[in-house]
């Protein structure tokens, strides 16, 4: 058993999480990677005023599909690229009240489909690093969402906004989007990025569109992450400034903590705390989070949630959740009530 | 524009001292990590490809030729060797991620070493 493991874990190392050409082959070759996967789920949600079922596509990590193609060019070095395409079909951050009794985002069925580009970059790698052009995360990206717990696909600090962001909290007139933020960097955006790696230690720097700038770096283990994320939009969006840290670690018997906060410099000085308590063992993973936002938008909003992952099928991850989204110094604001369950499949 | 110069002329010292000290210690800078977030991609393999989590096409400069994984190109993968391999793959994330203590995670470690002797030699 130990041979097989050790033959099957050496060969997913060569593979890396993607492609990794063959490093004793003389020939020069070039591998592309086709993957994606369906993420869709069913939510009963209950603003206060309204409640409902809504089928939706799971917006934490959407319906999507990838091409992933690298290459030995020479001297060294290799180049490559990641083209992914969002494909949603009622994305659940979009599901607002009215949805709860109509067909879907939009009130018809299709009306509310989103189609986007994720990834369109090119990139190559040498001694010197990595360096990237085109549409990419920007270094900051990831900085407050670091989770080992194996339940990130329903649970992370920014679940509140992906599942629920244009739900409103009773009649108050507010939505979880406005008053939630895990303040997670510049996210993906058309920019120049360098990487540097120093064995477990890795740096990473990024200018974009609007003079924006970030920095990243990140220190990780098998079973331990730590990352800081810095950031100026200068003059693209709202021109914030801003920064994050999350970190996460595992037990050896299955126990895990993962943390996050961040902030940014827009009127109030808005910050977002998140703390979640794990345990995995085999092929489930089970969760309980809180998360803060205060002085963003209207008032402070906060939330609470337990999860379950299961992952028993090769390519199949089952999960559910109950989700509680609160709003404080806001009138007529009424708890948003999930309970929300689906199933991702990969291919 | 000239912000965006100015911004990367910032960046450079920073680039530069990494330059340098890489070069100084001889470390390759570009050995990154490049696993990817499980909410990004969910680990393991998918129902239709292989332990990488993707479905391969090749192209070899020497030949010319592309090929598939079997699997791909038959369209008709074994679905007992998959189930095995999933288990495997289970078993072998299980023992990263718990049994770091384990004397067979130990033999595990001494085992990649070997291979990186291996590989030096």
């Amino acid at each position: 058993m130990l041979e097989a493991i050790k033959s099957r874990a050496f060969s997913s190392a060569l593979a890396g999480s993607a492609l990794i050409l063959l490093p004793c082959a003389a020939q020069a070759a070039v591998e592309v990677g086709i993957s994606g996967q369906v993420n869709r789920l069913l939510m009963n949600v209950d603003n206060g005023v309204e409640s409902g079922v809504v089928h939706a596509d799971n917006s934490v990590s959407g319906t999507r599909w990838r091409f992933d193609g690298r290459g030995d060019v020479g001297d060294g070095m290799t180049a490559g690229l990641l083209y992914e395409t969002q494909l949603q079909s009622n994305p659940s951050n979009k599901i607002t009240v009215d949805s709860l009794d109509s067909d879907g985002v939009g009130g018809n069925v299709g009306s509310g489909d989103l189609f986007s580009t994720r990834f369109s970059y090119v990139w190559l790698k040498g001694n010197f690093g990595r360096v990237g052009i085109g549409q990419n995360s920007g270094a900051s990206d990831g900085s407050a969402e670091l989770d080992l717990s194996g339940t990130n696909v329903i649970q992370y600090s920014a679940a509140g906004g992906d599942l629920l962001g244009s739900m409103e909290f009773g009649s108050s007139g507010v939505t979880v989007g406005e008053v939630r933020n895990n303040f997670d960097g510049l996210g993906r955006n058309d920019n120049l990025r360098y990487d540097a790696a120093f064995d477990k230690f890795r740096v990473a720097f990024s200018v974009g569109n609007g003079d924006k700038v970030e920095a990243g770096a990140l220190y990780q283990l098998d079973n331990f992450k730590i990352g800081l994320g810095l950031w100026d939009e200068k003059d693209s969006g709202a021109g914030n400034a801003g920064s994050a840290i999350s970190a996460s670690w595992m037990s050896g018997g299955g126990f895990n903590v993962t943390a996050s906060m961040g902030r940014d410099d827009r009127p109030g000085d808005p910050q977002n705390v998140y703390l979640k308590l794990g345990y995995k063992q085999g092929d489930h993973a089970f969760g309980i989070d809180w998360g803060e936002t205060t002085d963003l938008g209207a008032g402070d909003a906060s939330s609470y949630s337990v999860a379950w992952v299961g992952q028993m099928l090769k390519g199949v991850e089952l999960y559910a959740t109950y989700r509680v989204e609160s709003l404080d110094k806001v009138a007529d604001a009424e708890d948003i009530k999930a309970l929300a369950g689906g199933a991702r499949i990969k291919f | 524009m000239q912000g965006a110069a100015r911004n990367l002329l910032r960046l450079a010292p920073s680039a530069l001292l990494l330059l340098a000290i890489a070069g100084c210690s001889n470390t390759n800078l570009g050995d990154i990590d490049e696993s990817v977030d499980s909410r990004e991609q969910m680990p393991g393999p998918g129902i239709f490809s292989d332990d990488s989590g993707e479905t391969r096409l090749k192209w070899s400069s020497d030949s010319g030729e592309s090929t598939a994984p079997a699997g791909a190109q038959s369209g008709t993968a074994s679905t007992t060797d998959d189930k095995a391999e999933f288990e495997q793959f289970k078993a072998w994330n299980e023992l990263r991620t718990s049994g770091r203590e384990s004397a067979e995670y130990r033999e595990f470690q001494q085992w990649l070493e070997y291979r990186k002797f291996k590989a030096a030699e």
